[in-house]
């Protein structure tokens, strides 16, 4: 029981730090909403762990805990490629910068008689 | 007048090799007349920097840009920003030609390249053309086992991917026309760059010629080139790019 409240207590935590960070807007809305329905998912199956082995049976799926970590496993793959996206992106931006401060300087030599 | 640039993109090479290969070009320019030549040369942040000045290059028949990343990008990048320069520029460049001046190159075969490309009489800011130099179609020396057994594998990864039954898929002797390069937008920095510029290039719906060329492999040029083990790296970005575009 201690494990469980320990438990709610950090993923509590978490999901108000998320909403602290929507509120200031430090991240896109859109993202934190993910994050937060997920969250608020893992809070519901801490609290109602029948509800999840019923939610798991749905999808077909036996157990709860199985539900759980297909689900994890999707997320992850999900996360990944959002990361090699947003690095992707940031990569690019960078590599503007420097192209734009490089072709300003350029230097140009004319042949010799032309 | 035919005008034509050179990219060339240079990354902690040694300024005796740029020096040699900068020089070869020049010989064989200078042995062709009628073409109004620019030398598009790209140092991507070298560390140390080259150490050769743009003045000590020996370019007597072509004017030259030097362009210098604050930062290495990567050959992609660099390569794309030549382009970019070439893009931006207001002069109408008809045939734009890329090689390495790390001595696998032999700058009179590029310029071979690049009359072939001019006598076929294409309207070069029109028609998108592209004529690849191709070590398999030519000759190489010292060239290793397994990099020929990888280079054939990419061969067959290529047209797996884009469709293209080119010899060899990553060579950097390539000449294009403007319209050709118009159309190319280099987005990886790293030597995946080359499957990139093919995929831009069939999406262009461009003309792909082959011309037999020779690729010399010395101890510098293995030091200083592509490893084997960046296959892998380069067949993680085609997929990503098909699944992450």
């Amino acid at each position: 029981m201690i494990y469980r409240l320990l438990g709610l207590v950090v993923l509590a935590y978490f999901f108000l730090s998320l909403t602290g960070l929507r509120r200031r807007r430090a991240v896109a809305s859109r993202v934190l909403a993910v994050y937060q329905l997920i969250l608020l998912f893992i809070i519901l199956a801490f609290l109602f762990p029948d509800a999840s082995n019923r939610a798991a049976h749905f999808v077909g799926i036996t157990r709860g805990a199985d539900f759980g970590i297909y689900s994890l496993s999707l997320f992850f793959l999900f996360l990944s490629f959002r990361l090699v996206q947003v690095s992707r992106a940031s990569q690019e931006s960078t590599q503007r910068l420097v192209r734009e401060i490089a072709l300003q300087q350029a230097v140009l030599l004319r042949r010799r008689g032309s | 007048m035919n005008r034509v640039a050179f990219l060339v993109r240079s990354y902690n090479e040694s300024a005796e090799v740029v020096r040699e290969n900068m020089s070869a070009l020049d010989r064989a320019l200078g042995s062709r007349g009628g073409w109004d030549v620019t030398v598009v040369f790209v140092e991507d942040g070298s560390a140390p920097a080259l150490a050769l000045r743009p003045t000590e290059f020996g370019l007597a028949h072509a004017d030259l840009v030097f362009v210098r990343h604050p930062i290495r990008l990567g050959p992609g990048a660099a390569l794309e920003t030549a382009m970019e320069y070439v893009r931006r520029s207001a002069a109408p460049f008809e045939a734009i030609a890329t090689f390495d001046p790390d001595g696998q190159h032999v700058p009179e075969e590029l310029c071979t390249m690049v009359e072939t490309l001019l006598a076929g009489g294409v309207d070069c800011a029109r028609v998108s053309a592209v004529v690849m130099g191709s070590r398999f179609l030519g000759t190489t020396t010292s060239m290793r086992p397994a990099r020929r057994r990888l280079l054939r594998a990419a061969r067959w990864l290529l047209r797996l991917f884009y469709g293209f039954q080119l010899t060899d898929a990553h060579n950097g002797m390539r000449v294009f026309t403007r319209r050709a390069l118009e159309s190319i937008r280099l987005k990886s920095s790293d030597f995946s760059y080359a499957s990139e510029l093919l995929e831009e290039l069939r999406k262009a719906g461009a003309r792909l010629h082959e011309y037999p060329v020779t690729i010399r492999y010395t101890d510098y040029s293995r030091r200083k080139g592509q490893k084997n083990a960046n296959a892998l790296a380069i067949l993680k970005e085609m997929i990503l790019r098909k699944l992450v575009p």
